[in-house]
């Protein structure tokens, strides 16, 4: 049988009652607190008894510190004088019980708790709830412009969306703990001049609602990269978090044991922190620069290789929705065919591509197709990505190129297509290209005739097949 | 409209202060209070601690002796006023009790 159990501290900093209740329950159920300086609240199996808890804050106190201050102890000793024995501690709060059937409470004074909380609130909870919405604030920004500027990017990647996703529920948590505090405070600093003590509520259901999506999008993340290499990735990415908290707690533990004076175990713990989390972040990026950059490497969808010219190149054998040879009448050896892409809840991206490859005999003779699907599933974000892929392309507003020389997507008759809207990019000088943007009802296709100019036969065919994706 | 600090004394910190007359172990005013209020009021550790901190900082109340953990206080001038405003306003409130229903109503 154990006899210590660990328990998740769900509640927030300032739901003192809810967390006293939580105390009183585990103590009737035979559970005594120990420690509770993480979020893992540590306790010891005692007989089932019937005892009160109660907590107050002591604002001075800091994780830091090595050991507890003399004023800290004057204030246990003042509680122990009306029957109350500290359980355990988290920095701040302070946290006891009693055996008394009917003890005389911690707090008597409503205006004296509530300030006292709220001068303990701003060093610690309001500060790190603050950095957290201000940094979720910032990356709102960031990705608003990004989304604004390239939506595709965004909302085409299952990695950027999980990613989109985990700071709105990061920016939800933080703004709903600021704001329940906040409305708490007002209320109770209200009524405590009139004698009386707001209960807090927190905003439990926001936590429980972000976290579920949290963990729903990553599960769905990991499905879209089961079969890929960037689960490796995604991997390396949890160590690290996982190494970097380990480390900041070994390194702020160990100072503390060592009695370290709080500031400098501050500094070093801090600064340990930002060493390991860039010294990680190196060693990923070494990875992932080598993985890119090992010219040697085959790639995992690769069908085989082939030596041409003094090089390795990789062939392809994808089953693409459209080849060259539905459209002429050439045969398909020689061809690689490469069919590449991701896909979130919200867009999805996917290019084809068909090769000749260097080795063909007849290499000359063979014809190059290539083009990208990019699958809207929500109907919101059609005309953006619509926008972004004309745009692009569009080079009138390119100071870089001279006038005569930009190029530009021209609306075409949508009739050949089959589609909604055809576009053709077009040259000022040269005139219209082989490569054009046809707009369905759910996607967007992007195809380019490499060196060849398709007939209506052939856009018949290639508008029957890529209309049907 | 919150209070500003200390501007109106809670009746703890009323008695608080008031047992600081002369000079006491922060601890001893648990015991002090409720024999002063024939047990009507009390003052819980966790108040009784934060209220001491706090009147020593707006110096209300000054430290006169440190023995180890053990601390004793005195009323300073300035606690002294506070003390004294707060009463006036309190026989100011039963002034206008008495007006309005007069003194043969007192027990």
């Amino acid at each position: 049988m154990k006899d210590i159990k660990r328990k998740f501290n769900r509640h927030s900093f300032f739901n003192f009652p809810a967390i006293e209740q939580d105390l009183e329950q585990m103590a009737s159920k035979g559970w005594m607190l120990t420690k509770a300086d993480s979020n893992i609240w540590q306790y010891k199996r005692i007989e089932p008894q019937k005892l009160h808890f109660s907590i107050t804050f002591f604002s001075k106190a800091s994780a830091f510190d090595p050991e507890p201050s003399e004023s800290q102890k004057a204030m246990w000793e003042y509680c122990e004088r009306t029957g109350w024995k500290l359980a355990a501690q988290t920095a701040q709060m302070q946290i006891f019980y009693n055996e008394q059937e009917s003890p005389m409470p911690l707090e008597t004074d409503p205006v004296v708790q509530v300030e006292n909380i709220h001068r303990t609130a701003k060093k610690s909870f309001l500060l790190q709830w603050g950095a957290i919405f201000l940094i979720s604030l910032l990356w709102f920004g960031l990705i608003i412009m990004r989304i604004l500027n390239s939506p595709i990017s965004v909302f085409s990647s299952s990695a950027n969306t999980f990613t989109v996703i985990c700071w709105i529920a990061i920016a939800a948590m933080s703004t709903s703990e600021l704001s329940a505090y906040f409305l708490w405070y007002r209320k109770a600093r209200k009524a405590a001049e009139n004698g009386y003590l707001v209960l807090p509520k927190e905003p439990l259901i926001v936590q429980y609602i972000a976290l579920v999506i949290v963990l729903v999008a990553f599960l769905l993340y990991t499905m879209t990269i089961l079969t890929n290499y960037a689960l490796r990735y995604v991997l390396l990415a949890i160590g690290q978090v996982a190494i970097v908290f380990a480390t900041v707690r070994f390194v702020m533990v160990t100072l503390k044991r060592r009695k370290v004076a709080a500031k400098v175990n501050m500094v070093l713990t801090i600064a340990t922190s930002f060493v390991i989390s860039f010294a990680l972040m190196g060693v990923i990026t070494h990875i992932i620069l080598s993985d890119s950059f090992d010219w040697t490497a085959i790639s995992e969808d690769a069908a085989g290789t082939y030596e041409h010219d003094g090089r390795t190149w990789e062939f392809y054998d994808h089953d693409l929705p459209l080849r060259v040879e539905d459209m002429v009448d050439t045969p398909s050896d020689g061809y690689s065919y490469r069919w590449t892409g991701d896909e979130s809840l919200f867009l999805g991206q996917y290019t084809g591509r068909q090769r000749g490859r260097y080795d063909a005999e007849n290499y000359e003779e063979l014809l190059d197709l290539e083009y990208t699907v990019t699958y809207v599933k929500v109907p919101a974000l059609y005309e953006m990505c619509k926008q972004e892929l004309i745009e692009k392309m569009d080079e009138t507003h390119d100071e870089r190129i001279p006038v005569g020389h930009k190029q530009i997507y021209e609306p075409q008759d949508a009739t050949p297509w089959n589609a909604n809207e055809v576009y053709q990019l077009c040259v000022q000088d040269t005139g219209p290209m082989s490569w054009y943007l046809v707009c369905y009802d759910d996607h967007i296709v992007e195809i380019i005739f490499f060196g060849w100019d398709p007939t209506t036969e052939q856009i018949s065919v290639a508008a029957e097949k890529l209309g049907a994706l | 409209m919150p209070r500003e600090k200390f501007r109106t004394l809670t009746e703890q910190m009323f008695y608080v202060l008031l047992c600081l007359k002369n000079e006491c172990y922060g601890m001893d005013i648990l015991d002090r209070i409720p024999a002063m209020t024939n047990g009507r009021v009390g003052v819980g550790s966790g108040t009784l601690y934060n209220l001491l901190e706090q009147f020593v900082e707006a110096e209300m109340i000054r430290e006169t002796k440190v023995e180890g953990r053990r601390r004793s206080y005195i009323l300073t001038d300035k606690g002294r006023d506070m003390v004294s405003k707060e009463f006036q306003r309190i026989r100011a409130q039963a002034a206008d009790y008495i007006a309005v229903f007069g003194e043969e109503d007192l027990t």
